[in-house]
């Protein structure tokens, strides 16, 4: 009973924390007590509870560092670990039901086969049948086609854990495959950092607390990035003036001292309006640009000869005068920091306006300054081994062959994923395997990406529970949670990394992507020796022992990986990005006229690149960002996210909702020209009139799935750093009418 | 008798289709799903290589 934590107490603590976290994050930036103080601390340690360290493993800034409490084999309770300063001992709302993900009576608990796809007749099998049906199709597709190029991979961000990316590996040592390569998150703003200054790195999220003037551009760390807050409210009570520009008013704007509702996709216009207000006032950093950036005077000329304040508020919606305000408070109050969301850059001219953003940060000489900053995420902490992924091609295996006579993979966009499938020939993909995603929910034209499905021999998915995709797969595979497997962890947020302990046994019979590799491959090579290179044994702690490298282990200054068990580490990296001056763009300077953006047909400045507009059927621009109480597909499943949010919604502005005749609570259709969702309206001045919103998320009892309506239009960035351009989510259009 | 159980009948069989229909007007529920059954998206080309086996996707 002492271990148990009833429905009401949940909700209290939920509501406790939630206002803790809002209002004043616990009293500024008090550190909470050492790690072994926090342990003794709790009654479950008193009571015998064995502590371990984990990470939240999640598609998220925070990536938590957590401590799981076992007693009895029973994850008893989860907290934020207090020896990372940024997550500081508190978890999300969504990190606090893992004991509910991991003991969730829908979690899957053995492999079972569908008797045909979609039909929900699922069988009980053994691992070794699972695995024999998995091996033999292989082989047979390797013997029909002469190689393994018809098995395709779809992996991305579920988990995060370093050492999940195994399952690429096992892909790699079955022979070439074909690869679902890219990002759906945030590839146009990666790119358009790289070309500004040479890769995406973001001044440490625990220095915000430094910055004297905070823009918060299309992000919403209220709901995403919970622990940035507390640095957040620190900097204003230090005298910090908090800015938040987004087209919708979220809970992050209603703390902020200044709100701008902003017309989408129109970032790079206000950008560039506050540039020129900065040019002809003489508020721009000479010295600094001189010393670090090139093509800034050709930049300059452009917004002399292309760019008016009467211009960028006609565009963005913001009226003149308060873009020459807006303007002369960042330029003259330092250091300034802007913080770029990912939203504003899912958009056909996504990453040209983080470039505008970028050049804004440069002109102002707020790039590698303690509080200031252009912040988008950072990789600087992710230079691990990738040992688990990187295995050598069975002996004959026969690829793409590439112009120099070598082979590769072969890739296919992963934000075009159904479309790609469809189309991919000589050979056709014939099997899938799933890992780490769910693309009949969360992709763009799911429609699509199921017709895809229709083609396949064999759709194999590895995941927690029966989603939308493990539906209409024919063989699932039960896999670990965090707690239940071995690994190590980074952010591309703050600046702490840590591995991540087994704490109880699996669940049932799941597994870890790299346990399942070797199984497979000794099943491989039990029906024919030699058609698998990868390990058939070795522990996962071992594995997490060879992601380590000299540099990443100077990185974090341990001598072994064990340290970590002490708690994580934060990365010696500079506190500032780029204070050393040391651009990585050809030049070495931030290149504000980008030598690399023509080479992907860019231009080489930050110019405005217009918005996409609605056409005249489908007036409305439909956003879908992130859930409050989910991640993507995954967390609004749980019970007690379900008791708080039992049901989707769209978000209608009052006049809008007039216009159409629509009340509160009304039953309402969204359509366009390749899908439609029909969901209750919820009657908001949160949302601009133009402007409906619903959020991402995977209710696992509803037919809920906003991205019919999505269509795989992509954005402009993405391909230099990721392999493929990112995803214009947010550029979605589509009509309403009510149902009933 | 026999009379009696077939008018019944009939009353039932009315009865069950009245009461479907006005249930499902109360069956509006969360739904989603295509309008053109056959959309089968547009493959966008810009002819531009992207980077070899081996990054991982971050």
């Amino acid at each position: 009973m002492a271990y148990q934590l009833s429905r009401r107490s949940f909700l209290k603590g939920l509501a406790a924390g939630g206002a803790l976290t809002a209002l004043t994050a616990y009293g500024g930036l008090k550190m909470a007590p050492t790690a072994a103080g926090v342990a003794d601390g709790y009654p479950e340690a008193a009571a015998g509870a064995r502590v371990f360290r984990n990470v939240c493993p999640r598609n998220c800034y925070d990536t938590c560092s957590m401590l799981s409490y076992v007693k009895d084999g029973i994850l008893r309770k989860v907290s934020g670990d207090p020896a990372n300063t940024f997550t500081n001992g508190r978890l999300c709302v969504k990190g606090y039901t893992y004991t509910r993900r991991v003991y969730s009576p829908d979690r899957l608990k053995y492999p079972m086969k569908q008797d045909k796809r979609g039909s929900g007749r699922w069988q009980r099998i053994s691992w070794d049948e699972a695995l024999d049906i998995i091996a033999r199709k292989i082989l047979d597709i390797k013997k029909q086609y002469g190689s393994t190029l018809p098995v395709c991979l779809n992996k991305y961000s579920g988990n995060f854990d370093i050492l999940h990316y195994g399952i690429e590996g096992m892909m790699s040592s079955i022979g070439y495959t074909t690869r679902a390569l890219g990002t759906p998150c945030w590839p146009a703003g990666i790119d358009a950092q790289t070309y500004d200054f040479g890769t995406l790195w973001n001044n440490d999220p625990e220095d915000l607390v430094n910055s004297r003037y905070i823009i918060l551009w299309g992000v919403n760390p209220a709901w995403t990035s919970v622990h940035s807050m507390r640095f957040l409210y620190a900097a204003r009570e230090k005298g910090a003036k908090l800015v938040v520009i987004d087209p919708v008013v979220t809970q992050t704007a209603s703390k902020a001292d200044l709100y701008l509702q902003i017309k989408p996709a129109t970032d790079g216009a206000l950008a560039l309006g506050m540039a020129r207000h900065i040019l002809d006032n003489g508020w721009v950093d000479q010295e600094y640009l001189k010393a670090n950036a090139v093509g800034w005077e050709e930049f300059f000329a452009y917004l002399r000869r292309e760019v008016t304040l009467d211009w960028a508020s006609k565009v963005t919606g913001i009226p003149a005068g308060v873009i020459a305000d807006l303007a002369r408070e960042y330029a003259t109050t330092k250091p300034a920091a802007i913080w770029i969301g990912y939203g504003l850059q899912r958009h056909t001219n996504g990453g040209q306006n983080v470039r505008a953003i970028d050049a804004l940060a440069a002109i102002t000489g707020n790039v590698g300054k303690s509080g200031g900053g252009a912040l988008y995420g950072h990789l600087e902490t992710w230079g691990f081994n990738y040992a688990a992924m990187t295995m050598p091609k069975p002996a004959g295996a026969l690829g793409v062959k590439k112009p120099d006579g070598t082979m590769s993979d072969r890739f296919i966009n992963i934000n075009n994923f159904g479309a790609e499938l469809l189309n991919v020939k000589d050979p056709p993909v014939k099997m899938l395997w799933i890992a780490c995603r769910n693309p009949l929910s969360q992709d763009p034209e799911p429609q699509v990406v199921q017709k895809a499905f229709e083609n396949m021999d064999l759709v194999v998915t590895v995941d927690h529970f029966l989603t939308r995709t493990a539906a209409w797969s024919d063989i699932v595979l039960p896999a670990t949670t965090q707690f239940e497997e071995y690994g190590v962890n980074a952010s591309y947020w703050h600046y702490w990394v840590g591995i991540n302990e087994q704490a109880i046994e699996p669940y049932f019979e799941a597994k870890n992507d790299v346990q399942i590799a070797m199984l497979l491959s000794a099943k491989l090579n039990a029906l024919e020796p030699g058609s698998c290179t990868y390990p058939t044994g070795g522990s996962l702690e071992e594995l997490v022992g060879k992601e380590f490298n000299q540099k990443m282990l100077d990185l974090l200054g341990i001598a072994d990986y064990r340290e970590l068990k002490q708690g994580p580490r934060k990365a010696k990296l500079l506190t500032a990005a780029w204070s050393d001056g040391k651009f990585r763009t050809p030049s070495g300077k931030i290149e504000i006229k980008s030598s690399e953006a023509p080479k992907y047909g860019l231009p080489a400045l930050p110019v405005y690149v217009p918005e996409k507009q609605a056409p005249p059927e489908y007036p409305y621009r439909f956003i879908t960002p992130h859930w409050r109480h989910g991640l993507h597909s995954q967390f609004q499943n749980i019970d007690w996210m379900m008791n708080v949010s039992p049901e989707p919604f769209v978000e209608i502005h009052p006049a809008t909702a007039a216009a159409k005749g629509i009340r509160d609570g009304d039953w309402v259709k969204i359509y366009n020209e390749i899908g439609y969702l029909t969901l209750k309206a919820r009657i908001t001045a949160t949302t601009a009139p133009e402007i409906l919103v619903a959020y991402e998320a995977w209710y696992k009892d509803l037919d809920y799935n906003l991205n019919y309506t999505v269509k795989a239009v992509p954005s402009d960035m993405g391909k230099k750093a990721t392999g493929n351009r990112g995803l214009a989510f947010h550029d979605n259009f589509v009509n309403i009418e009510k149902v009933r | 008798m026999k009379r009696f159980l077939s008018s019944l009948l009939v009353i039932l069989t009315i009865a069950l289709f009245l009461a479907g229909c006005g249930s499902s007007k109360k069956s509006v529920s969360v739904q989603s799903g295509s309008t053109d059954e056959n959309y089968r998206g547009v493959i966008y080309q810009d002819g531009l290589q992207g980077p070899e086996s081996g990054k991982p996707n971050i």
